[in-house]
């Protein structure tokens, strides 16, 4: 039942949406596992990349609590299927030098980008998948330090239907006295 | 949405003018609408509290005697007058001991702004004195909150607080502003530079989900309707009562839906939940189709979720999507408040009489009153029971009050016997069950509603956790009527540990004060009834006594509260005694 789920969020740039967005699942007791909050093409607005395992309906209402937040623009709710996604990991390794050339054959997004006397620092982006197998792959040689980003997400077409000018706040009904049916 | 929650403000022209951050927030809550703080003073809001000096005229300023009174005080406020509360306190512990009441506004949905001040902006993040991140242990229960830190921001910020906490659904907003922007100077045009971004037109009605409803409604044998808050906030009591009327639909209520439809309106069959009625409760189960207006089918209400209304097509109408489908799962789900969609339904539905599925309610209700409430109202030698106070108190006031309660046993015996006629005339702590509420709230509520007769019924033990404020009572000479129900027990604790604890009392017995010596401190004419044929009389006399005043009612020591669906069991397993 449970799955990653990724939570598409834009938001106003401004202090405090952080702590009220990632309460949403820390007062479940969900452990966000992966978090990206990023400028994006509009100024003033923030895009949140949030993955969680939960099952649908809670990450149903989970989205639905986000995005009746203030501060909130647009929210999306998406199963891995749904989105392309990529991290970033950065690996010191002490792979030998004779090793490199077969290591970027296999793993064409990795990049060497430092050699010092700590090991060789290896850049790569890619799908968790994609890091992982160059973690296996490194881990024979001894792997000196690693640090990976949060995921960041998109969907293969980019159709959000999203004006991100306004708030969504703005736009919930409310104010106004429905239609006459 | 409902006028009484529109903006009030009114345009004012002027001219620019220099005005410090305290004199801008004060003139900005003033075209807001506000005539009323409830707040306490402190080292980090004394350059408000002195600006509020030269406006006594414009803006009321009731001192509380806890920071928490001032919170409920204007949750009782907004609730008794669909307007927005405003309570103000100082940085640190003036902040911090709004918390409850902060919290009790999000979970009932109670449009409130709370103002704290906070130390100067070069200070923050230092430990400083009386420095707290009130942001921070507000945000899970404020629905919007700010931290402003130079006097401009108050232009834009004011207005989208009392916007943000009255509009869509509405709660508590805070507002902290550090002291420098408290004293510093700006020159400004008021009326020129406050700029709220305005809303567009709501979403229309999805006239699809509304079709759905009437479908499901006009084809329904059972069909039963809920309402909740909503249907009080948004003043739908008309339309919910043109609707049952012409769908013959019953209407049951929560504990905080109640007074939305008049108690003795034929068409209503009683409360929902935990201690409600008999009838409602069985019959969720056997209901074709429900109609849930305004109400977030709370655990209070539903029980056991995976035994609750299995058999029924649900409507939901709620204001919230993130109500939607969040406890129940629903066939027709229509966001919008519960007025403007009963509007629309109400053409939409046929006029039909359904006498065979209303005679169940009615046996019900022969039911229940066979099994309890025949004893609850019984007159009896000795100490009343809380139910029978309540009863009396209908009579006497013949329900025509604005009925305050605090949280427990008194609580579930005014919802289940007091005989509600019009709408808002029931302030009580729903979702949060916020022992203490009872007396700030009413004295919220008498400064909201001048020349109301105010009643707030109370445990000794709620009572004891905000007694102080019989001090703001008496010194703002508000007329507040309070009864407290002493039966020396936390009376709700005490009946589940005898039901469900093998009787074992755990720290529930209180040895209490002479309640009267208490009052009589506070120059507050109070008396003590503790007979059952006396209870009438006490609650006429303190009824036509003018202003405040405080009845202690001795009652029965271990009156249980039934009808009681126990935690965790379903609405059908409603236990009569």
């Amino acid at each position: 039942m449970k799955a990653p789920i990724t939570f598409l969020a834009w938001t106003d740039n401004s202090p405090g949406v952080l702590l009220r967005l990632t309460g949403l699942f820390t007062r479940r007791k969900l452990n966000v596992e992966s978090l990206t909050v990023s400028e994006t093409e509009v100024h003033g607005v923030s895009r949140f990349t949030v993955t969680v395992q939960t099952d649908p309906v809670t990450a149903a209402t989970i989205g639905r609590q986000i995005e009746r937040m203030i501060e909130v623009r647009r929210v999306f709710v998406f199963t891995d299927g749904e989105v392309l996604h990529r991290e970033v990991a950065l690996v010191r390794s002490r792979i030998p030098k004779d090793s490199e050339v077969d290591l970027l054959r296999f793993h064409p997004g990795a990049t060497i980008v430092h050699r010092g006397t700590q090991g060789t620092l290896l850049q790569v982006a890619g799908t968790e998948a994609e890091i992982s197998r160059l973690i296996e792959h490194l881990t024979p040689f001894g792997i000196t330090e690693f640090v990976r980003s949060g995921r960041i997400a998109v969907t293969p077409a980019g159709d959000y239907d999203t004006d991100l000018s306004r708030s969504l706040h703005d736009l919930r009904p409310g104010a106004t006295e429905g239609p006459d049916v | 949405m409902s006028t009484s929650l529109a903006a009030t403000t009114t345009p004012i022209r002027e001219t620019s003018r220099e005005l410090s951050g305290s004199q801008i927030l004060l003139e900005l809550l003033i075209r807001e609408g506000v005539d009323t703080i409830f707040g306490y003073p402190g080292g980090a809001i004394m350059p408000v509290y002195d600006a509020l000096y030269d406006y006594h005229d414009k803006i009321k300023h009731i001192l509380v005697r806890h920071e928490q009174g001032a919170a409920h005080a204007a949750e009782g406020f907004a609730r008794s007058t669909g307007r927005v509360g405003v309570c103000m306190a100082t940085s640190g512990p003036g902040a911090t001991n709004l918390v409850t009441g902060i919290a009790d506004a999000m979970l009932d949905s109670v449009p409130m702004v709370c103002i704290t001040g906070q130390v100067a902006r070069s200070f923050l993040g230092t430990d400083a004195f009386q420095e707290t991140d009130i942001i921070g242990i507000t945000t899970p229960i404020t629905k919007w909150n700010f931290q402003v830190t130079n006097a401009e921001e108050l232009l834009a910020i004011i207005p989208k607080a009392f916007r943000v906490a009255r509009e869509g659904r509405p709660g508590p907003v805070l507002i902290d502003i550090t002291k420098n922007a408290q004293f510093e100077k700006l020159t400004v045009d008021l009326a020129a530079s406050t700029h709220d971004v305005a809303r567009e037109a709501s979403d229309p009605i999805d006239l699809s989900a509304l079709r759905s409803a009437a479908r499901l409604l006009n084809e329904a044998n059972r069909p039963l309707m809920f309402v909740g808050q909503g249907a009080i906030i948004s003043q739908a009591h008309d339309e919910i009562r043109a609707f049952t009327e012409k769908a013959e639909i019953p209407v049951a209520s929560t504990l905080l839906g109640l007074s939305g439809l008049p108690t003795r309106h034929p068409l209503y069959v009683g409360m929902l939940g935990m201690h409600g009625n008999y009838g409602p409760n069985v019959l969720t189960n056997k209901a074709d189709v429900i109609i849930a207006v305004g109400m977030r089918f709370d655990d209070r209400v539903t029980g056991k979720l995976s035994e609750y209304a299995r058999q029924a097509r649900i409507i939901h109408i709620d204001i919230d999507p993130a109500e939607l489908n969040k406890n129940v799962q629903v066939e027709v789900g229509i966001i919008s408040d519960a007025r403007t969609a009963l509007r629309a339904l109400i053409p939409l539905v046929k006029q039909r009489s359904n006498p065979t599925w209303h005679s169940e309610f009615l046996k019900c209700y022969a039911h229940e009153t066979e099994k309890v409430i025949a004893r609850d109202l019984a007159h009896r030698d000795g100490l009343p029971t809380m139910s029978k106070v309540i009863a009396d108190l209908g009579v006497v006031t013949r329900g025509d009050a604005v009925i305050v309660t605090d949280v427990g046993q008194h609580q579930m015996a005014t919802a289940r016997y007091y005989p509600f006629t019009r709408p808002r005339s029931l302030l009580t702590s729903g979702g949060l069950g916020t022992m203490g509420y009872g007396v700030p709230a009413a004295m919220g509520a008498a400064v909201g509603l001048p020349g109301e007769r105010i009643v707030a019924i109370v445990g000794d033990g709620g009572f004891q956790m905000t007694l102080q404020e019989l001090g703001t009572i008496r010194q703002s000479d508000l007329p507040v009527k309070i009864i407290i129900l002493n039966n020396n027990f936390l009376g709700m604790v005490r009946q589940w540990q005898q039901l469900f604890f093998d009787k074992r009392y755990s720290f529930v017995q209180m040895d209490n004060p002479n309640f009267l010596t208490v009052a009589a401190a506070y120059d507050i004419p109070a008396a003590r009834v503790s007979s059952c044929s006396g209870v009438h009389e006490a609650l006429r006399t303190m009824w036509e006594t003018p202003g405040p005043y405080l009845l202690e009612v001795v009652c029965e020591k271990e009156e249980n509260i039934f009808p009681m669906i126990p935690a965790g069991a379903a609405v059908g397993d409603i236990r009569l005694e």
